[in-house]
């Protein structure tokens, strides 16, 4: 690598080892606090944790990186000589992008570019491997920073929790909230739209919400797509299968787990998917 | 009066006194159902719509005949329930057109404005079927159209108008299979004809001489005025019997025989062809009327049922069945919606349900009890909301709705849901984030995504595939048959679910009524999992009347 670009993101974008080494990415980890003690969030076996979440009182908390974790990384960064494009979770559902803008004020800003994706996940993973990518292809800061503001935009996100109590637990039901008073078994399929959850629909059975989620994937154009799950292995699989025999337009095809952070606010069982159109 | 021309007291006097006749043969009107289930029931929609045009009557202070009989118009069609009700006032307002700014009705103005009745009956329904109330009014029409011509007074209008009424409603019977298999006439059509009668009477008798004869009605034998078709069972304590039998003549005429039997019963029908006639009444003493009818040929097919024997059953279901009219509070308008929401509900946890669901107010109303234009009209009128949707759960009260959405001055669309589950299912489209018209179309595409079935009681005996379903057993009914029946509402609704599921179903949700225990309706639920292992079963309190369950699959 010759760029003198680095990119940083943070632990939801659940990024695997390799993916880290082969692009040079540098990761910061929120946290997951349990009563007796806390973790990193990162590629755990999800069954384990929830059963830790299940033997516990209460369901654990998560923080956010502390200003100190970014402030640290950037520091041997900015010493090495690097630029940093700093690529996080949606400001709406975590305090993480705060945290780096705090860190970046207090060393040489402008070496740094913060960007919020609005996204988490699997989608902000396509960011970030996109934006590595390009310092590979020697795309500059400036350049790179602009084309992520503008994907960030294209990229979809639809998803069923298998109940709301997680989401609102953790205070990011946004739009779905209109629904916690329902009597009625309600399947939500759920879209994260500007940077916060909101509601695509709602009907009663899950694999209604799964149909549902697929009405909107693209059809006239070519698209990436990652099926993300919390514990939901077998019916991601399924899904994946239907949409690699159902739709050709797809370009690149990836099954994801969630990590804690992502389970705890999403809870068990959730299925989704993440769609990023490409231009023809 | 002359019986050439209606003035403005004659008009009064012909809809109020019609209105009181119609009253009392409501209940004749009601018993005209297809399936033998509890229902909206015409002749108490109709009898309410009738009070209305008659209260109109009344309160008119002026002197034209035409402005009489709009204000009664408009006054109908906001009274008016279920789409019969809706129905007769659209005739009512078409008589008005007929005879706007005139100061007294001749033969002809009548015939006109029954012509444009007509017309305007045919427009408020989207899809007109024939066999119906509208066939009925049609012929009615034509008919007085040829008095006309042949030069008849205003009895004579309204005779040919019964007359044609009564051989229409036959008609009925061929044009619609379903009735002919229930073995009714069109109940609508009915009440059209009884109305009309009813004006007969109220203009030949006079309006006060009917008042006067309420007391002694209710009592008396004299029932010369009821000999109007009645097929199905209605009765008094004083006529227990149920009398069938089929005459076949020795000559063509029956005539004077209505007469003889009339004096004997009640809910009499005589019906000749040729040479055989076909009789009913109820009355006390079917050795008289067997004595009567052997004067005129030979008897066969004689039935004779005491229906005493069901009458107590009967009355407790009908009691049960009764509902009054119930404030729902309305919920403050929720800032982040465009349109508000206006759900027709039954039952308290129905209510709920919708509430749950982003109602923002219920009219109450159902099966039973179809609200009137003016109730759904005054909730769209008090709603925060300027724009509206209606959720009427019901095909009779889809009309009503209609109507008052028509009246209201703000903008109302209708979704055409027919039952809870479809509302329900319309509801969950709704999506907030979207605009008005695509919030229309959605819902009403969702409509389609839900199965619904209910299970009730048999309202009289009733044969199907050759079996007798006694009065009071459960039915269950799945679109628009009888799919299961039997003494346990628990095992006819698993039978009807059976009925309904499909390969592609996986969930079933069952609403219990207000008569269920909740360990019975636990007990469906453990029986649905036994028979459906792959399937969802969620059961909720819906409380309400007459349905034991509502059930809906998908």
């Amino acid at each position: 690598m010759t760029s003198n670009i680095a990119i940083v993101t943070d632990s939801t974008a659940y990024l695997p080892e390799n993916d880290l080494e082969l692009y040079g990415i540098y990761v910061i980890p929120l946290t997951v606090n349990f009563e007796d003690g806390s973790m990193e969030d990162g590629l755990v076996d999800s069954k384990e944790f929830f059963k830790r979440i299940d033997a516990s009182s209460k369901i654990p908390f998560t923080s956010q990186p502390s200003v100190g974790q970014f402030k640290e990384c950037y520091e041997k960064l900015l010493a090495e000589g690097k630029e940093i494009i700093s690529l996080h979770i949606s400001a709406e559902l975590s305090g993480t992008v705060q945290s780096a803008r705090t860190a970046a004020e207090m060393l040489d800003e402008k070496k740094i570019s913060i960007v919020d994706s609005e996204h988490f996940s699997e989608p902000l993973a396509f960011l970030v491997r996109a934006a590595a990518e390009w310092v590979h292809q020697g795309v500059s800061r400036d350049e790179i920073v602009e084309r992520l503001e503008r994907e960030k935009r294209k990229i979809q996100v639809f998803f069923t929790p298998d109940t709301l109590e997680y989401l609102r637990k953790g205070g990011r039901i946004g739009g779905a909230q209109a629904l916690l008073g329902t009597l009625l078994q309600i399947k939500p399929v759920l879209m994260i739209k500007d940077g916060y959850v909101q509601v695509l629909d709602k009907v009663r059975t899950r694999k209604k919400a799964i149909n549902r989620m697929l009405q909107e994937l693209p059809q006239d154009k070519k698209f990436k797509l990652a099926v993300v799950h919390a514990l939901a292995e077998d019916e991601a699989v399924l899904l994946k299968e239907k949409i690699a025999n159902e739709y050709p337009q797809v370009e690149e095809l990836t099954l994801t787990q969630l990590g804690p952070v992502l389970c705890i606010h999403g809870g068990p069982r959730l299925i989704g998917i993440a769609v990023w159109p490409l231009d023809s | 009066m002359t019986s050439a021309a209606l003035n403005l007291e004659e008009y009064r006097k012909m809809v109020v006194g019609a209105s009181y006749y119609f009253h009392r043969e409501k209940e004749a009107i009601n018993s005209l159902n297809v399936f033998p289930v509890p229902d909206g029931d015409t002749g108490s929609n109709m009898s309410m719509t009738l009070d209305a045009a008659a209260r109109g009557a009344l309160e008119y202070p002026g002197e034209s005949v035409g402005e009489l009989a709009e204000k009664v118009a408009s006054y109908a069609l906001m009274g008016a329930r279920g789409n019969s009700g809706v129905i007769l006032s659209q005739l009512l307002r078409g008589i008005s057109r007929g005879v706007v700014r005139k100061d007294e009705v001749v033969s002809n103005d009548l015939s006109k404005a029954f012509q444009y009745g007509v017309v305007y009956a045919y427009k408020a329904v989207s899809r007109p079927v024939e066999g119906t109330i509208l066939t009925v009014a049609r012929d009615i029409a034509r008919g007085t159209r040829g008095a006309v011509r042949q030069g008849a007074d205003i009895f004579g209008i309204l005779e040919t108008a019964v007359d044609r009424g009564e051989k229409s409603l036959l008609r009925t019977m061929d044009l619609l299979p379903t009735l002919k298999e229930a073995g009714v006439v069109d109940a609508g059509g009915k009440g059209l004809v009884v109305f009309l009668r009813g004006c007969l009477y109220a203009l030949q008798s006079r309006l006060e001489e009917i008042l006067n004869e309420e007391e002694s009605l209710s009592t008396s034998d004299d029932l010369a005025e009821t000999s109007n078709i009645s097929l199905e069972e209605n009765f008094d304590l004083d006529h227990p019997y149920c009398t069938e039998l089929i005459i076949k003549g020795r000559e063509d005429s029956f005539e004077g025989l209505s007469q003889k039997l009339n004096s004997l019963g009640e809910s009499l029908l005589v019906v000749d062809d040729d040479k055989l006639c076909k009789i009913h009444i109820h009355t006390g003493s079917p050795d008289l009327v067997l004595q009567e009818c052997l004067g005129y040929g030979s008897l066969h097919d004689i039935k004779i049922e005491n229906m005493l024997d069901q009458y107590k059953e009967n009355q407790e279901k009908t009691e049960s069945s009764g509902e009054g009219i119930t404030a729902i509070p309305s919920r403050h308008k929720n800032e982040a919606k465009d349109a508000g929401i206006i759900s027709v509900s039954f039952g308290e946890g129905i209510n709920e349900i919708f509430f749950g669901l982003g109602v923002d107010e219920i009219v109450y109303g159902g099966q039973t009890m179809n609200p009137k234009v003016e109730d759904l009209l005054e909730a769209i009128q008090k709603s925060f909301y300027d724009r509206l949707l209606i959720l009427p759960n019901n095909k009779n009260i889809q009309l009503v709705a209609e109507q008052a959405s028509k009246l209201a001055s703000k903008e109302v669309e209708v979704i055409k849901t027919s039952t809870i589950p479809e509302g329900i299912a319309a509801l969950l489209s709704f999506n907030s984030s979207l605009d008005y018209q695509s919030n229309v179309s959605l819902m009403q595409e969702n409509i389609k995504q839900v199965k619904s079935g209910e299970v009730t009681y048999a309202i009289r005996d009733t044969y199907l595939e050759g079996q007798r379903i006694k009065k009071g057993s459960c039915l269950g009914l799945y679109a628009g048959e009888i799919c299961s029946w039997g003494d346990d509402p628990v095992i006819t609704a698993l039978e009807l679910v059976k009925n309904m599921i499909g390969k592609e179903d996986e969930l079933v949700t069952v609403l219990y009524g207000e008569g269920i225990v909740s360990e019975k309706s636990q007990s469906l639920k453990e029986a649905l999992e036994d028979a459906f292992p792959l399937i969802e079963v969620e059961l909720k309190y819906g409380g309400q009347p007459v349905y034991y369950f509502i059930v809906s699959v998908e």
